[in-house]
């Protein structure tokens, strides 16, 4: 019975949308396409619930950072330079120190994670179970290594599992992405990861 | 295969990245802009890089070279500096040597010019009566010199359509580009 | 890095940056030269009118005429980041009016590859030694210097002072008749 639904599921995801076709030498698109799908399986047909946080926390620093240099402009336009130094110098330095936050932000707190997704106790009785999902594709080269990483609400503890194979087992020779060779694998580990729990 | 597959990665963003695509494009011009404004800052000049446009300098400037300005209120004027300045009814800033300085008591300074490849000073050039510049029309002072860095500049200039199909195309690619 | 275009892009954008970097590491070589030397200079002729000056105020000005000599080698300023010097001949003083006079009378470039040693006899200025008012009558304290301008291929425009100055004493009293 469940198993037909996830089917039902599959089918109907994949009658909404038309294929997805990328420029297979673009790593960038490859990467992207590849993100989505493992998305999908978690979000769209395990109906996880997805958390914003980490994205958001990067558009609160690009918006600020913007924020600054529109101001300068701004404030530069009615009051002409050298009347307007001290305010550009802050406005320059606020936005150059947000940059090395965002760096910062993006190399230490997502790590290239592309997905949180938070799995809610169906009794809604037990905090939820965190899935973690992060990839990583070098530019000219094919390998994209997906790990998931899993914290048991309850018990907080932390389990990862990663897998690296080409890019080329995923899609086909026009670039279009095969979702169903790609599905398997992702379901795969995250079964792994939440059986190992039950083990335990 | 439509013509429009370009927008197919912008159909597939959802809202949060939407955004941070127009933030993405933001970051690039804001990233621009501040170190210009940084600029301006650390120089003193309003207007701290300069393009050559013109070429009475020669054979010192040529059309397209790039000058980095330094206009600090303490450092004085003198004879032999490279000044770039502006004459009231002209858009464009003026780059030439000081040929004359004379300097009261209290600093008021009031100097002529002359460009390396002309044959007169500027007096020609100056606002109807106008026989000396002065500290106020000062936009900076020549300090360093990297040649042909502002060609993209002098061919923007001169096919304005260059121009906007350039910035057209950058803006369309990074928008639809994702990250 | 599969088509044509991308190659092209990507061979660009090496160039260009391995080009940056020679540009700085020629600038660097460079940046601590002092580019000093001696100048030897001296005066023949000295003699100062009082006539109208058309070219700004049209009111009665010091005018004064000299020739001199000038004897430099400039050759060991020449390195492979000099593209061209500007030679000016400085006439500095002070006035009543003003503290700081400073008026060019002679200039000329010398490019690479063009003769660096200067040996010049009884030369002529090239511009009209102009005071601003009357101030070179028995004026005893006029200092003659030549400066040079260092315009490097890329880089910063030091001006350098030569070394080695000379005094005019300007006559108490005024020429008359053409000289």
């Amino acid at each position: 019975m469940w198993i037909n639904t996830t089917e039902n599921c599959v089918c109907k995801v994949v009658m909404d949308e038309k294929p997805v076709k990328i420029d297979k030498w673009d790593s960038g698109a490859l990467k992207n396409a590849l993100d989505d799908g493992a998305k999908k399986v978690l979000i769209d047909i395990l109906g996880y619930k997805e958390s914003h946080a980490l994205m958001d926390g990067r558009l609160l620093i690009c918006t600020i950072a913007i924020g600054f240099a529109m101001f300068a402009l701004i404030w530069d336009y009615f009051h002409p330079f050298p009347l307007s130094r001290n305010v550009l110098m802050l406005c320059v330095i606020s936005y150059f120190i947000l940059m090395g936050v965002l760096t910062f932000y993006l190399s230490y707190v997502e790590r290239g994670i592309f997905l949180v997704a938070l799995e809610q106790d169906r009794a809604m009785m037990e905090p939820d179970n965190t899935w973690k999902l992060s990839s990583t594709l070098r530019k000219y080269d094919d390998v994209y290594s997906l790990t998931i990483s899993y914290t048991d609400g309850k018990t907080k503890q932390e389990r990862s599992a990663s897998t690296s194979k080409c890019v080329a087992s995923y899609f086909d020779e026009n670039g279009v992405f095969c979702f169903d060779l790609f599905q398997p694998i992702v379901e795969a580990m995250r079964q792994d990861l939440a059986l190992d729990k039950k083990i335990q | 295969m439509g013509a429009l597959d370009f927008l197919d990665d912008v159909r597939r963003m959802n809202k949060r990245q939407l955004y941070y695509q127009v933030l993405n494009f933001g970051m690039i011009v804001s990233s621009a802009l501040m170190i210009w404004k940084g600029l301006m800052v650390v120089t003193g000049s309003e207007s701290p890089i300069v393009v050559v446009l013109s070429g009475s300098m020669e054979p010192a400037f040529h059309r397209g070279d790039l000058l980095l300005l330094t206009n600090y209120k303490e450092e004085p004027i003198r004879v032999g500096e490279i000044v770039v300045f502006k004459i009231e009814g002209r858009d464009i800033p003026i780059v030439h040597r000081v040929l004359k300085v004379h300097e009261k008591v209290d600093g008021k300074i009031k100097f002529l010019t002359k460009g390396d490849n002309n044959s007169v000073d500027d007096r020609g050039l100056y606002a109807k009566g106008q026989l000396w510049l002065e500290k106020k029309d000062v936009v900076g002072r020549a300090k360093a010199y990297l040649p042909y860095a502002g060609i993209v500049t002098i061919l923007m200039n001169d096919y304005p359509k260059f121009k906007y199909a350039i910035l057209a195309f950058l803006g369309i690619f990074v928008l639809t580009h994702r990250e | 890095m599969n088509s044509f275009t991308s190659r092209l892009n990507s061979l660009f954008a090496f160039t260009l940056s391995v080009m940056a970097a020679l540009t700085f590491g020629c600038f660097l070589t460079t940046v601590f030269n002092d580019n000093l030397r001696p100048v030897e200079l001296s005066v023949g002729k000295v003699s100062v009118k009082n006539v109208p000056d058309y070219s700004a105020d049209r009111d009665k000005s010091d005018l004064g005429f000299i020739t001199f000599d000038l004897f430099t080698d400039l050759s060991p300023i020449f390195n492979w980041n000099v593209k061209q010097l500007f030679l000016y001949l400085t006439a500095e003083y002070e006035t009543k009016d003003h503290t700081l006079n400073q008026v060019v009378l002679w200039d000329k470039i010398i490019e690479r590859g063009d003769n660096t040693i200067l040996d010049l006899r009884k030369a002529n200025t090239k511009y009209y030694f102009w005071d601003y008012g009357n101030g070179l009558k028995g004026n005893q304290n006029v200092t003659l210097t030549l400066s040079w301008n260092v315009i490097p291929n890329a880089g910063t425009l030091p001006k350098v002072r030569g070394f080695g100055s000379h005094k005019i004493v300007f006559p108490e009293q005024y020429t008359a008749g053409r000289f």
